[in-house]
């Protein structure tokens, strides 16, 4: 099945839009303004040397700063995530989520009213038989 | 990916702007079915797709290529306009709403196909996927991008893609069987 | 050493299962016990006045004794709407009632001495009155009664829910390792959830609408009354779209425990 869905998936390839709709978007985009027209190539390398070198230098103090820090931190939540991912109490609270375990209480009532009613079938057949 | 592609948005970055056409030509029909998949609305979809490129033309200098593709890029956009759009319009989406085209072009699509599942019945259970979901089914399946593009659109790492993308196909055959 | 293996998981989900209904009984002993009593007499031979008589004394007792439980499982319920206390409260009238009704058979039987004929025309009307009053009650207040065990079953995966979104925001704070492959799994918890909890508050006006007085019933009869199977299906739905949040909890343990 999963192969045909994906064939399917594949085949949606084919929807195209309309052509009168991709001529007049092609205008009213080439009618926009442009903006944000870059910047001469050595600038643009200037800047983004810059930008580097900047997030080079904040990123070593920062690292410095908290690693001591998050390594408590970091403890903590791990311990957390493991408390709050517990499997064994998961599993016991998916059991409860069981259809046919909660279903019981109506079974038990419709086969208390099955053996009662066989009960009176036979008492009252005996009324026939007389 | 269109051949040439990064050298081509250089150029269009500096200055050759009318070469934006050869894009546009290559990713409108991928975003077209990107957003009409997600969205249902043809009229709506239009709309969007038209934001898209508006845009993509006039953000092109903002877009730098280093590990981030172009396609990326653009369904970044497209997604975000998505987003957008569900934010103020609320719509109630069905597959009724879907007008005449984009039925017939799809069933042309179904006669060249010998497939069992009805089209229809996926693109209504593409419409039950979460958003995410139907972003990773779309660019996967119906476009063919990979991994790493997605990932790169949806800001997120190639091992969520792969989650997503298992995930969504689970529930569309989980919805497809329930049919 | 906290995670046991696959197999161990399978083998204690299994025995619960298949030992939570014997637990359940267990816990009401008395009930177990009249019924099978009951079972018994089906076995035996009732053709003699006292043996007849027998038998009905011992199906008042039955009644009686699943009155009650009824009776204390409506009085534990916490949290309704506020139509479901009328609903709740008009149960509780109604099994108060039955056991009037109960009694009154109660003494016809005690009366009758051992003579045939009163004893079955008795055991035709207790026929009659448990298959057309009792019965049908007992099966609406069972139907309320599992509406809201399973509000009680989302209302602890809520919470579940929360611990595990608080742990995974820190976890994302904390850096340790690339949290998106959780946040997503979170993200599908939460919709099954949510759909969990539609399903449930449509089974509640379901059976809301089922009870419906007649009178109002008339002015919109133009709507199909649901049945108590509706009813049923919806909760069905409900606790598998909770089965689902845990299994994806499940995921979520094995996914945390590789990635510390």
């Amino acid at each position: 099945m999963e192969e045909q869905l994906i064939k399917t998936l594949k085949s949606l390839n084919q929807i195209e839009p309309e052509s009168n709709f991709s001529t007049l978007l092609k205008q009213q985009v080439f009618a926009a303004p442009q903006r944000n027209s870059r910047l001469p190539s050595f600038s643009r390398w200037a800047l983004e040397s810059l930008k580097f070198a900047g997030a080079l230098t904040l990123a070593s103090l920062l690292i410095f700063a908290i690693f001591n820090g998050l390594l408590s931190f970091g403890n903590g939540v791990r311990s957390s995530a493991l408390t709050s991912l517990n499997k064994e109490r998961m599993l016991a609270e998916a059991k409860n989520a069981d259809f046919e375990i909660n279903l019981r209480e109506i079974r038990y009532y419709e086969h208390s009213a099955q053996e009662v009613a066989a009960v009176f079938d036979k008492v009252l057949e005996n009324k026939n038989a007389l | 990916m269109l051949e040439g592609e990064e050298k081509l948005i250089k150029s269009i970055q500096g200055g050759e702007t009318h070469l934006f056409g050869q894009l546009y030509d290559h990713y409108l029909p991928k975003i077209y079915r990107f957003v009409l998949l997600k969205v249902g609305q043809k009229e709506e979809s239009e709309d969007i797709v038209h934001d898209v490129f508006i845009n993509a033309w006039q953000n092109l200098g903002t877009y730098s290529s280093k590990g981030f593709p172009f396609s990326s890029w653009l369904y970044h956009i497209a997604r975000n306009k998505v987003i957008d759009y569900y934010r103020l319009k609320k719509p109630t989406t069905h597959l009724e709403d879907l007008d005449d085209s984009f039925v017939k072009v799809a069933s042309n699509a179904e006669k060249l196909f010998d497939i069992n599942l009805d089209l229809e019945k996926v693109k209504s259970a593409i419409q039950k996927l979460t958003p995410e979901q139907q972003d990773v089914v779309i660019m996967k399946f119906v476009e063919d991008l990979t991994h790493q593009e997605i990932a790169a659109a949806l800001n997120k790492s190639e091992g969520a893609v792969r989650l997503l993308q298992h995930r969504a196909i689970n529930n569309l055959k989980n919805l497809l069987t329930a049919v | 050493m906290l995670y046991k293996n696959f197999n161990n998981v399978v083998l204690v989900l299994a025995a619960g299962i298949l030992l939570f209904p014997i637990f359940v009984l267990a816990q009401k002993p008395e009930l177990k016990g009249a019924l099978n009593e009951i079972v018994k007499i089906k076995g035996g031979n009732i053709e003699t006045p006292a043996s007849q008589k027998d038998a009905l004394k011992k199906i008042l007792e039955l009644t009686a004794l699943e009155i009650k439980d009824l009776q204390s499982q409506l009085n534990k319920l916490k949290d309704l709407s506020a139509d479901h206390v009328k609903l709740k409260n008009q149960f509780l009238l109604d099994l108060e009632n039955y056991l009037k009704n109960l009694e009154s058979f109660n003494n016809e039987l005690s009366a009758d001495g051992a003579i045939l004929d009163p004893i079955q025309n008795l055991a035709a009307k207790l026929k009659s009155w448990r298959e057309n009053v009792y019965n049908p009650a007992a099966q609406n207040i069972v139907t309320f009664l599992l509406i809201y065990r399973e509000q009680t079953i989302l209302k602890i995966a809520d919470d579940r829910y929360d611990r595990i979104s608080s742990d995974v925001k820190k976890l994302a704070l904390a850096k340790l390792f690339e949290t998106d492959e959780l946040e997503i799994l979170l993200n599908e918890a939460a919709a099954n959830l949510k759909a969990a909890h539609a399903l449930n508050d449509e089974a509640k006006i379901a059976l809301t609408k089922l009870l419906e007085s007649p009178e109002i019933n008339n002015v919109q009869n133009s709507e199909e009354k649901p049945q108590l199977s509706d009813v049923q299906e919806l909760v069905k739905k409900s606790l598998a779209k909770i089965k689902v949040v845990y299994q994806i909890f499940f995921e979520m343990s094995s996914l945390v425990k590789k990635l510390l």
